[in-house]
């Protein structure tokens, strides 16, 4: 190696000759215009991710006059139209739901919905993960197979089979064909596994029977994943559209269907009846979308760390 | 090329969550010079502030005071690429993605070597630590003293001016430890590069240093050739924390121009008769015991243990500050079967005297 | 006996196993099994198999029209008509949805993960404010799509005018701050009916509204990605980018040669969820163009063009459409899992 040792000399003297003064200025400035640029970038992707939020909220309390001035105003400038909210709410014609009762039909169904497929995404869980019965290899094969398929290939079939069963119009027509989600039963499937069979046999000395166990053993010890499971469910009834508008005339439809029409100002009287009773009014809509996003966000705020969770595990959007 | 520190101190900010809201001194006001050429081991039990050391020799600890010289130059804020040192972490840190060569080869591609002229190098760096075989394994598939000596060769492949080694010894088992403390041994000395490396191991610090740095709680302790520490500790800390087995101590008196243990003169001591008894802690090196049924130091006797080449005598004494007393005689000289007590005589050189309070050495 | 004995039986020595559990026992556990999973089962027969089962033979009738129950013939023509857009009922063009479908998911599925990357390695680089931004990256996370569509629709939207002076959408002024807007008629119209457009053989590219969508996506993608890869690139192990500096690496070099394929497993993950989900895109586009989706199904999607099929009866083309868009997103898996086999180092 003594010529590792010349080389080793060689480099050295490189070291020696480097202007050390100039080279400590120049890593100070490199380091603060990285920090700047790592602050600047992660601004302007904040402002990105924020802006429609305040757009939305902004628009929702301005008059539609100034919402359509040439040059956008980013606040209020003609005070604060809160009555456009009253508005919104008060919309009610024939055929169409008011809020109140798209509402009232979302919670019911969100409800209803979430704890039956809970209970039923907890049972199917503890037998696929602890019970041995025959068929059980092919039927968890089965479901797991159905997880490649795209829905929409279920939703035509389910959209012929309730009209044959003459559910369109009812509340069980949202809630019994969405009762089983198998990813849920999946996931739950794999935390229940992780628990120790000692646990079972510690229960069974005393004295638990096997539904007991289930409900004050498993339960409480996968109650992250539960959790995480429930809210997901209750987003996804929130935010479904498709499914209500494909079954369901207006009056049983959800939420999300409802701030897709139009919002007019029906009683003709807002801001001084300028835009008649008959052209579709942006502030309207965004008070509408302002409303639907709010339970989602104080779900979010409350939740953050189960939705995350819970997303983070299963990839999915509610 | 030759290190100098001088009154390096690093200081964390307290921990969060932690009860006392003080500032922690890694590193406290430390000074001492590296000569070139030499193995460095800096030595001391875990937060003694070893690594944070051998971080800011690196340049990816920042010092908050002091100053860092390579020769004479100052890099006390140099970027670690430019200070022209290699580092071997402690998990050797080997980027998993990449096959030993590249993993070999990374520094010399952010250098802008050509590639031939960088193969070729990392060829040389791989033979220097025997690894020429294993070029096209990814480090998953490597024992940990094969990735330990990837991890070398690539801190030696851009022929550093230091080589550093995060206690390059910790994650390989007892016997490839030895093993492997001979190969550093060995391509330090044929590189010749200053190389400092960090233990908690007094025995690899002692086995292979020419220069051995003691440390405790952020301050050095004493700083030179191991065999010249171990004769010649500075305080109590250091004579306990060098040797296997461990030193002896007991408290004791000096008065009457004797050290005192338990009532039993076991050594002279310049003290004079007129001076006032004074409390000391007495270190006894095992080795330093000598069987003499005339002795004056009684030990009682509590097992033998033999090894062959020499015997342990384990016994108690109650102004020992350890439960056992350990001496170490030589195998062939006889001990009289079943005793209870056994009566020693000290050589000189084995006995330390250090302060009771200040724990400092105190002359014999 | 215990669950447990079968169990540990049956893991240990399964030949033995019919020996030593006596028949009963296996019985009243099948029983017991079968209760619990009946509910789902049932609904999943229903609700699940039937359709998948009844999908592959629908999309085989001619004429379907599945709510007077009529078809005649079995054959290949509900495909043969669906991919000429030979199905006489206007609307949507499925080749036309298809390359929608295509243009939306390969041109957001990427940028997007490459800016949640960029995004996430900013946030791991930083310590002060790290958790408020963080925060507020977050916050597109939960959004209801056609809400948000609406919102976005109104940054694009050339709506009526005041005082005579045409109001032209948030993104028309900033392009007309920069003079990038066309000097005539001085605003792009991104959303309405003079939206601009390429033809490319007999296809119509209407870019304008692509953007439209891709900004979307890119904007509703993000956050899921940046929570996937701001953890992924909080688990490595930071020694890495020590030793990356020792080496000398630049912050280019250790993004694009330590960090990225240190987390390839975890990118890889979101190009093929992101792939599949792209390939399924609905609502959005309804949110930003309305249900007729943008005009005659101008940016219509694959799902969009079944559904349509779905609500005007003519539920043969609606099945061979609902089986094409699953043979493509089972063709897009398999690539994706062959070509991650190998980007992915372990």
């Amino acid at each position: 190696m003594t010529s590792n040792n010349a080389k080793g000399k060689q480099k050295f003297e490189q070291i020696a000759t480097l202007d050390i003064e100039r080279e400590r200025k120049r890593q100070k400035v490199g380091s603060f215009f990285r920090k700047a640029l790592d602050y600047v970038f992660l601004t302007v992707a904040s402002v990105f991710s924020f802006l429609p939020f305040y757009w939305m909220v902004i628009s929702s309390v301005k008059t539609e006059m100034e919402y359509r001035a040439s040059v956008p105003t980013f606040f209020p400038t003609e005070g604060f139209q809160w009555a456009n909210y009253p508005t919104v709410l008060s919309q009610t014609s024939s055929g169409d739901g008011s809020f109140w009762q798209i509402l009232l039909n979302t919670v019911i169904v969100g409800f209803v919905s979430t704890a039956l497929g809970v209970l039923l995404t907890i049972l199917t869980a503890y037998a696929l993960a602890r019970v041995d019965f025959k068929g059980k290899g092919l039927l968890f094969t089965l479901m797991l197979g159905t997880m490649m398929i795209p829905g929409e290939m279920f939703t035509l079939t389910n959209y012929l089979t309730v009209a044959k069963l003459s559910w369109n119009d009812t509340y069980t027509v949202m809630i019994v064909p969405f009762l089983v989600s198998i990813y849920y039963i999946y996931l739950l499937r794999n935390n229940f596994k992780q628990i120790p069979d000692t646990l079972y046999k510690a229960a069974k000395v005393d004295g638990l029977s096997d539904i007991g166990y289930l409900f004050k053993v498993m339960v409480p010890l996968t109650a992250p994943t539960l959790v995480s499971v429930t809210l997901l469910k209750f987003i996804g009834t929130w935010n479904s559209y498709i499914w209500p508008r494909l079954v369901n005339t207006a009056n049983w439809q959800l939420v999300t269907n409802w701030v897709t029409r139009g919002f007019v100002d029906r009683g003709g009287a807002l801001y001084g009846g300028l835009y008649g009773t008959s052209m579709s009014l942006t502030t309207l809509k965004m008070a509408a979308v302002c409303m639907v996003s709010l339970p989602l966000f104080i779900l979010f705020l409350s939740f953050r760390k189960y939705i995350m969770h819970g997303v983070s595990k299963s990839g999915t959007k509610g | 090329m030759k290190i100098t520190l001088q009154n390096l101190t690093k200081i964390f900010p307290p921990r969060k969550g932690s009860a006392d809201k003080k500032d922690v001194y890694a590193v406290n006001d430390m000074s001492f010079e590296i000569p070139s050429g030499k193995l460095v081991g800096l030595l001391g039990p875990s937060g003694c502030g070893k690594s944070t050391t051998l971080f800011m020799l690196s340049g990816l600890e920042m010092p908050t005071s002091g100053k860092i010289l390579f020769d004479d130059q100052d890099v006390t804020d140099l970027a670690p690429e430019k200070r022209g040192i290699g580092l071997v972490f402690q998990n050797y840190a080997l980027y998993p993605h990449m096959t030993v060569e590249k993993n070999i080869m990374f520094p010399l591609t952010n250098m802008r070597v050509p590639k031939e002229k960088a193969k070729e190098k990392a060829l040389d760096a791989a033979r220097l630590v025997q690894i020429e075989e294993l070029m096209n394994r990814k480090p998953s598939e490597l024992s940990g003293g094969q990735q330990q000596r990837v991890a070398i060769a690539r801190a030696l492949v851009k022929m550093p001016n230091v080589l550093l080694l995060d206690e390059p010894l910790s994650n390989l088992d007892a016997r490839l430890r030895l093993q492997t403390r001979e190969e550093i041994k060995r391509i330090q000395t044929e590189t010749g590069i200053t190389t400092v490396f960090v233990t908690h191991d007094q025995e690899e610090a002692m086995s292979i240093c020419d220069i051995m740095v003691v440390m405790k709680s952020g301050f050095v302790q004493q700083i030179g050739e191991p065999q010249r520490i171990y004769d010649d500790p500075a305080n109590k800390f250091v004579a306990n924390f060098l040797g296997t087995p461990p030193i002896n101590l007991f408290h004791g008196t000096t008065a009457g121009g004797y050290v005192l243990i338990g009532g039993e003169a076991v050594a002279e001591s310049p003290s004079s008769a007129a001076e006032e008894p004074k409390n000391v802690v007495v270190g006894v090196r095992p080795e330093g015991f000598v069987y003499d049924p005339e002795g004056p130091f009684t030990l009682r006797t509590d097992h033998i243990e033999v090894t062959g080449r020499d015997k342990t005598v384990i016994s108690r004494h109650d102004a020992s500050e350890k439960p056992l007393v350990r001496s170490i005689i030589d195998a062939d000289i006889p001990l009289p079967e079943g005793a209870n007590e056994l009566r020693f005589r000290l050589k000189p050189n084995k006995v330390f005297l250090f302060d009771a309070e200040t724990e400092e050495r105190l002359p014999l | 006996m215990s669950r447990n004995n079968v169990n540990a039986a049956a893991a240990e020595e399964p030949a033995v196993k019919a020996h030593k559990t006596p028949f009963r026992v296996i019985l009243f556990q099948s029983f017991k099994g079968w209760m619990f999973v009946l509910p789902a089962v049932l609904l999943m027969c229903l609700f699940t198999f039937y359709p998948i089962i009844n999908a592959f033979v629908g999309a085989f009738k001619q004429n379907y029209l599945a709510l007077n129950d009529t078809f005649d013939g079995w054959g290949f023509e509900n495909f043969i008509r669906v991919l000429a857009g030979d199905t006489g009922t206007g609307g949507a063009n499925f080749v036309q949805c298809l390359v929608n479908t295509m243009v939306f998911t390969f041109i957001s599925v990427p940028v997007s993960t490459l800016l949640a990357l960029l995004i996430s390695v900013a946030l791991n680089n930083i310590k002060r404010l790290q958790k408020f931004y963080q925060s507020v990256l977050f916050l597109p996370y939960l959004t209801n799509a056609l809400a948000m569509g609406a919102v976005f629709a109104t940054f694009f939207t050339v709506i009526g005018t005041r005082n005579n002076v045409e109001t032209v959408g948030l993104v028309n002024n900033v392009l007309s701050i920069f003079g990038l807007a066309p000097a005539n008629p001085g605003y792009i119209d991104w959303i309405g009916v003079r939206s601009p457009t390429w033809e490319l053989w007999n296809l119509t590219i209407p870019w304008a509204k692509y953007i439209v969508v891709i900004v979307y996506e890119i904007w509703s993608g993000l956050p899921f990605k940046i929570l996937i890869l701001f953890s992924a690139l909080q688990s490595v192990n930071k020694q890495y980018y020590d030793a990356a500096k020792v080496d000398g690496a630049s912050k280019s070099t250790i993004l694009w040669k330590i960090t990225t394929p240190l987390i390839s497993p975890m990118i890889s993950y979101l190009l093929i969820t992101g792939l599949m989900g792209g390939m399924k895109q609905y609502s959005a586009v309804v949110g930003l163009f309305g249900q007729d989706m943008g005009g005659d199904y101008q940016v219509g999607t694959m799902v969009g063009y079944i559904y349509q099929y779905v609500e005007n009866g003519f539920t043969g083309y609606a099945f061979a459409g609902s089986l094409l868009l699953f043979a493509i997103i089972m063709v897009f898996t398999i690539i994706n899992l062959r070509v991650s086999k190998k980007r992915v180092h372990y």
